[in-house]
């Protein structure tokens, strides 16, 4: 027992799971105290409801982040996005129609991140700095910078809103759905090893015969679709949309991701890891406002989690050296 | 200025007082391997030694632990009579040692002056302020010492090659260095730069510098050198005086006569083209034809820098040719990516192993089943259980050790690194087969075995392998046919068998060839 406990931690995508399941079940220990209804199902489907945005985003940032790369443009697009479908809708086009022209424009700015990093070989920061900037500089433009509320169409609000049996937002399930299918991807065809490759090691994995180029801007492509259907999803939730909205959302998405594991120069993590992070956050963030925590320390205290995550990703190698 | 001792005109024994340098018994091993068995380097002061070797006799550990950046396993190092182990580069520069390296340490976006004066100490002033002009003056000064006219204020990506070996040699004078270590130094070069470089060291030379001078080149050993230091395997073959040696003597002695029960290579029936490469022009090299033969070895033959690396990484598809194209099996590849490469059964074990062959923090099954995973499926699904017996199939047969597949193979040997990219390629049947330098950094016993596997695979898989090295001996003892690279054209192509080792060096360093002259006898 005691050599598979240890076996278990010496396997660095197990070892992430133990620290932060355990992290969450103190967690769940000790905000309870604080208040009962940290525990609840409401909870839940109010911290899933919140989160979906965020994790959605995390999804596709994780593979980003597995090739060595990063996007920083996701929230500007998400806003922008939700912007976009909502003028649509007020220009009464239908909601699938609208949705789907917000979801074409999201990837197409995904895309033109992603040819400008693998052909033009710029640097990933730079190009999704600028990208990001510039998207939320147009958010402003839709309403001079004011709020957008109210749709014709109403029953769009319902999916934002809507639960599975009470307690799972379908915004969540489409969480679910989505790293179901990228954790499938991930495992069952060559996807995640070729992925994981380039993150490790782009030149040997070119020498291999895989398309790197492609496999970036395809990635690229799809975060940027991902933030456009997160976009949707807030339009979705809010019922209207501001122009600040998601802003900062980049980094809460790479905050889940290097906490479930997914390393910052690639090559390393995995699906189910993010996907922890995300509740770990979520539950987190939730037990700081239960607790009337300020949103000063919240911060603070959520920069300190950043860096002890860090740290525990690089134990290991220390180790390893020390070994040697 | 500084202590110039007479040149001692006596050959033989010296005083201690002659010799700058005085390297006894240096023993180097590494896990797995002797690198250095009591090999050493005597050299006298303001002489131009030269030190030659075929890749892997231990020229570079030997220097590398005279600077520092390598430990002994024993042995002892005198430099000015005073015994010494430096524990850093930086250590044997302050005590007199220069190092120039085949690549040349110019920062693009610094000027000569800081280029010169990048890491020294003794031009910050006061509150911390780097003391500009006098920096500039002294750069100024150095190089007009050396007779050398660059403006100081240029920057480094403005100098042309020749130009930067300058400031490299004006850094290493202004650090007051005694002796200097050149290592390739003409190796990027234009021919008609190299004279100009020779009466630069003769001028240096005169000005009591010591110098090691490495290099292929045996025109320039014999050009330069007064005396050469000769290595093979690790241990000093001789010590010999140039011109009272010939090349072809002193390349006898590099090269040796032992090792032949290892290139287990026999002659294959050759049954038809299997690869046809016709006027094929890419960056570094120009108007290579060439034919593969179906169960053929096809050795390219070329030192550093010759185009060999150019070409065989522009035939796999990671370069873009510029001109000509390749035919497999009587059809034109017409897309020359890696990806359709692959697709078309050509695959490369690349020179760099650890930059281009795998992925250090992958595992073994990883490394091996990436290319070839998406054959064997289930439905969409790749199927990993067959891949998994595919992949413990080529552990075995390779004898890759490694605790288990899922180890990471950053943990194996050079040997066994070698052994997986190796695998990687098996399992796909490649039809051609590009190794580039396969032996290289990989224990004697691993190389047996993958000579040995050379061998099988051409004799049992059908396949032809093209087999790209600069060691003599191995393309001597496992190719077919050899052609010989120079400056990025074939020189000659020759049949393996009955080939002398002094032509083919002769050959590949540009010596002309002597059939010229054995036509006219004929005729």
């Amino acid at each position: 027992m005691k050599v598979k406990i240890k076996k278990a931690f010496s396997n660095y995508n197990l070892r992430r799971y133990m620290i932060l399941t355990g992290i969450l079940i103190l967690m769940l220990i000790g905000f309870s105290l604080e208040s009962k209804v940290y525990v609840t199902p409401a909870n839940f489907t109010n911290i899933a409801a919140k989160f979906a945005e965020i994790g959605l985003i995390a999804a596709s940032m994780s593979l980003v982040m597995l090739t060595g790369d990063i996007d920083l443009s996701v929230g500007s697009v998400m806003c922008f996005c939700a912007f976009l479908a909502g003028t649509l809708m007020q220009s009464y086009v239908p909601v699938p129609l609208a949705v789907l022209i917000s979801l074409a424009v999201a990837a197409a700015i995904g895309f033109l991140n992603g040819f400008m990093i693998a052909v033009m070989k710029m640097q990933p920061v730079i190009v999704t700095l600028g990208t990001m900037t510039a998207f939320r500089g147009l958010c402003y433009v839709f309403k001079q910078g004011g709020p957008m509320r109210g749709l014709p169409d109403e029953s769009f609000f319902r999916f934002g809103n809507g639960t599975l049996f009470g307690v799972i937002p379908y915004s969540f399930i489409l969480v679910i759905v989505v790293f179901v299918i990228l954790s499938a991807a991930m495992k069952k065809t060559r996807f995640g090893m070729d992925i994981r490759a380039i993150g490790n090691n782009a030149s040997a994995a070119a020498f291999s015969g895989i398309k790197v180029r492609k496999y970036k801007i395809g990635l690229f492509t799809f975060n940027g679709f991902i933030s456009g259907l997160a976009g949707i999803v807030i339009l979705s939730r809010m019922q209207g949309i501001e122009a600040a909205l998601g802003d900062g959302y980049e980094f809460e998405a790479i905050t889940m991701c290097l906490l479930g594991g997914i390393s910052i120069n690639g090559g390393k993590g995995t699906m189910l890891g993010s996907f922890i992070g995300i509740i770990v956050i979520g539950y987190l963030k939730s037990g700081m406002n239960i607790s009337h925590i300020s949103a000063y320390y919240q911060s603070a205290i959520l920069g300190a989690i950043i860096l002890l995550s860090v740290i525990a990703g690089n134990l290991e190698p220390v180790r390893k050296k020390k070994e040697k | 200025m500084r202590r110039r001792l007479d040149w001692p005109g006596k050959k033989g024994e010296g005083t201690l007082a002659e010799y700058i340098l005085q390297m006894k018994d240096i023993d180097k091993t590494f896990p797995g391997a002797t690198v250095l068995n009591h090999a050493g380097l005597d050299v006298r002061q303001g002489e131009i030694m030269g030190l030659i070797g075929e890749n892997g006799a231990g020229k570079s550990t030997l220097l590398k632990i005279l600077t520092g950046l390598y430990t002994r396993t024993s042995g002892t190092i005198l430099f000015k009579g005073r015994e010494v182990t430096y524990a850093s580069i930086e250590e044997s520069a302050d005590d007199g040692i220069a190092f120039m390296h085949q690549e040349l340490n110019i920062f693009p976006n610094m000027t000569v002056t800081e280029n010169i004066f990048l890491d020294r100490k003794d031009y910050v002033g006061k509150f911390g302020m780097i003391q500009k002009k006098r920096m500039e003056e002294d750069a100024r000064k150095v190089l007009e010492t050396l007779g050398v006219e660059i403006d100081v204020n240029r920057m480094g990506s403005e100098l042309s090659i020749h130009e930067q070996q300058m400031v490299e040699i004006a850094k290493a004078m202004s650090m007051n260095a005694e002796l200097i270590i050149m290592d390739e130094p003409t190796a990027a070069l234009p021919e008609n730069e190299v004279e100009i470089f020779f009466q630069f060291i003769r001028k240096l030379n005169r000005r009591g510098i010591t110098i090691i001078y490495v290099s292929h080149k045996m025109v320039e050993i014999e050009a330069i050198c007064d005396r050469v230091t000769i290595l093979r395997n690790g241990t000093v073959v001789d010590v010999v005086n140039v011109g009272e040696t010939t090349v072809e003597q002193m390349v006898n002695k590099m090269v040796g006569r032992q090792l032949d029960e290892y290139y287990v290579h026999t002659p294959t029936k050759n049954d038809g083209v299997l690869l046809r490469v016709s006027d094929f022009n890419g960056e570094n090299f120009e108007q290579v034809s060439f034919e593969l033969m179906k169960s053929e070895v096809l050795g390219i033959y070329g030192l550093a820098g010759s185009g060999t690396l150019e070409l065989a990484e522009t035939l796999f598809g990671y370069r873009k040719p510029t001109r000509g194209g390749v035919t497999l099996n009587g059809q034109a590849i017409k897309k020359t990516d890696i990806p359709n490469m692959v697709k078309n059964g050509i695959a490369y074990v690349p020179l760099n192993r650890k930059k281009d062959g795998f992925v250090r923090d992958m595992s073994v099954f990883e490394n091996i089943s990436m290319v070839g995973c998406g054959s064997y499926r289930k439905g969409i699904f790749v199927d990993w259980a067959k891949n998994r017996d595919i992949c413990d199939k080529y552990m075995e047969a390779l004898s890759i050790k490694a605790v288990s597949r899922d180890t990471h193979v950053n943990l194996l040997s050079g040997g066994n690194q070698q052994k997986v990219v190796l695998s990687k390629w098996l399992s796909i049947h490649p039809k051609v087969l590009i190794l580039n330098e396969p032996t290289r950094g990989v224990d004697v016993g691993a190389k047996a075995e993958i000579y040995n596997l050379i061998d099988r695979l051409v004799k049992t898989e059908e396949l032809g392998i093209l087999l790209i090295s600069s060691e003599a001996p191995e393309v001597l003892g496992m190719t077919d046919r050899v052609m010989i690279m120079h400056k990025g054209r074939i020189c000659a192509t020759l049949k393996t068998e009955g080939l002398q080792q002094e032509r083919l060096l002769k050959l590949a360093s540009g010596g002309k060839e002597e059939q010229s002259e054995e036509r006219q006898e004929i005729t």
